[in-house]
């Protein structure tokens, strides 16, 4: 039996222990457990078959879990009385868009508002809004057949945020775009954070996870890890940093050793370092190499990408590259 | 349950069958053909009376039971719609969207039901009413004693015509809702709908003309529709509709 979760204001989502599998197979998430904090940008990364979109369902009280239990703004997601409530405080974008080819783009906008209960005037007035910032307000009135698939993505955005939910859970929404049309839903993303919505999201492209998220779970089945992206890098790497010399000499690398780097080699005028507690050890080496007469152009350490991190992580999972 | 959520479910899905050629040759087809064997029938009946082909007491059968074949239409109508339903949702990957918004389960079945009943059920009353009044003209115009079968048979007509088009549309839908892709939903939704539609033409076409024995059948299939209603409504569930699960 879980215990009660704590349902405080700051927390939009909590999941635990959530387990789901499909018809006695094996788990697509095994004993999954996050929080989602209001305001913040979380962001899925796991390979094909991870159970992200798996995992965005349970979330969005759209399946249940086998095992475990989600609550969205307290609200117990097996409670069916109150999906309602759910579904209202959740603005949802699936994997692909899914919205109706043979009506036109203010009729897909205008069914799903009205399921929300908006009147047609909040309706007509927030898909002016949200079209009209997405560029597509003057083909409203088109079939959506008509329409690429950045302009599908978008009216499926400004589906998902058109009865304006304190949150957001969107499965990959920048997949398969072209760069302009990437670039204006993130921009919608970043806008959302800033207007302060709580926005779930699950991508393959670790750049835009790096970017636009403030805590990253990666994903295989059971949570790999779970941070910040900067804290990722960090736990999962020593702090690598170029000291440039004025002139190349080996004598350095023995010096930075001494003053407590675990790795120091010479490669021309670049001395490259790996150190631990960089923060602590990296002035004292620095000064050391000064008393020692070398002269130092710049200090820069090596900016590790989320990539990184993510390949590293699958690696010792024994999935990278498969 | 909020029925303007239930109304604008219908109301879109009445929009897209409008624009699906597959759905309209189902809605329009089969319903003019039906209607149309149904006029010809009534017609070359009466004719075969005037011309003394048949005796005038065999014509009130033959009628009859060209009637109950016409009850094909909410049987077929509401299957081929029902069918179509939920799955169209899934291979048109708009199911999960819809299953995001606060549109509850019964809402999204009534909804979902709405059209096959509409299409079926109002196909069949105006087919009935066309070949009512056909047969009316028909056999006034032969000057022979023969009444067609009347208010009762029209309003007898009419109750099997409602409770065919429910067992069909809510049978299909609950197919739909467990299939993934339209062929397999159509096909099986046929498969129950069609032996379902023989064996209550089969009892109808047995039972004595008469109101007790009409009333006590009529009761027996409202009692049946009526479970059938229930199943479906109970086992109508967002999760297993989206997995599309059996």
């Amino acid at each position: 039996m879980l215990a009660s979760l704590p349902s405080r204001s700051e927390e939009v989502i909590v999941a635990s222990e959530l387990t789901r599998s499909y018809r006695g197979g094996p788990p697509a998430v095994e004993r999954l457990s996050l929080t989602i904090r209001r305001g913040e940008v979380f962001a899925l990364l796991g390979p094909n078959g991870a159970g992200k979109t798996t995992t965005l369902r349970m979330l969005s009280a759209l399946i249940e879990p086998t095992e475990g239990r989600v609550e969205v703004l307290g609200i117990d997601t097996r409670d069916q009385r109150r999906i309602d409530e759910i579904h209202n405080s959740l603005g949802i974008l699936p994997e692909v868009a899914g919205l109706y080819e043979s009506l036109t783009a203010y009729r897909n906008l205008q069914f799903f508002g009205r399921l929300h209960g908006l009147s047609d005037s909040t309706i007509a007035d927030r898909a002016r809004t949200l079209l009209t910032a997405f560029g597509i307000w003057d083909r409203r009135d088109e079939k959506i057949e008509t329409f690429s698939k950045g302009m599908k993505q978008k009216v499926a955005v400004a589906r998902a945020v058109l009865h304006d939910p304190p949150c957001l859970i969107l499965d990959e929404p920048v997949s398969g775009l072209d760069p302009e049309a990437a670039k204006t839903l993130r921009d919608f993303i970043l806008e959302q954070r800033r207007l302060g919505k709580t926005i779930v999201l699950s991508t393959h492209n670790l750049d835009d996870a790096d970017r636009l998220s403030d805590r990253v779970a990666i994903l295989r089945s059971r949570l790999l890890a779970l941070d910040t992206p900067a804290r990722l890098k960090e736990r999962l790497f020593d702090r690598v940093v170029v000291v440039d010399l004025a002139r190349p000499d080996d004598g350095a690398a023995t010096i930075a050793r001494a003053a407590g780097a675990q790795q120091a080699r010479v490669e021309g005028r670049r001395l490259i370092l790996e150190l631990e507690n960089a923060e602590e050890r990296l002035p004292d080496l620095v000064e050391r190499l000064v008393r020692s007469g070398y002269r130092i152009i710049y200090v820069q350490p090596v900016v590790r990408t989320l990539e990184e991190v993510y390949l590293k992580l699958l690696e010792s999972e024994g999935v990278a590259g498969g | 349950m909020r029925v303007q959520r239930v109304w604008e479910v219908a109301q879109k899905d009445l929009a897209e069958i409008s624009t699906n050629k597959g759905a309209l040759f189902g809605v329009i087809f089969i319903p003019a053909l039906l209607t149309l064997l149904g006029v010809a029938s009534t017609y070359m009946v009466a004719q075969a009376v005037a011309a003394g082909r048949i005796p005038a007491a065999g014509a009130p059968a033959a009628i009859y039971a060209v009637l109950l074949l016409m009850l094909l239409i909410p049987t077929t109508t509401s299957t081929v719609i029902g069918s179509m339903s939920v799955v169209l949702e899934r291979t048109g990957r708009t199911l999960e969207p819809l299953l995001a918004t606060p549109v509850r389960d019964r809402e999204l079945l009534w909804g979902k039901a709405i059209p096959p009943l509409a299409f079926g059920v109002g196909g069949a009353y105006l087919a009935f009413g066309v070949v009512f009044l056909a047969g009316d003209i028909f056999l006034a115009a032969a000057h022979l004693p023969i009444e067609f079968p009347g208010w009762f048979g029209l309003f007898a007509m009419l109750v099997l015509a409602t409770l065919l088009g429910l067992l069909a549309s809510f049978v299909s839908l609950l197919i739909s809702s467990r299939s993934k892709e339209l062929r397999t939903a159509q096909w099986y939704s046929f498969l129950v709908a069609l032996p379902l539609f023989g064996g209550v033409i089969a009892a109808f076409a047995a039972v004595p003309k008469t109101w007790l024995a009409y009333s006590v059948a009529v009761g027996v299939l409202i009692a049946v529709t009526a479970g059938v209603v229930w199943l479906v409504t109970d086992r109508f569930q967002r999760a297993t509709i989206l997995l599309g699960s059996p």
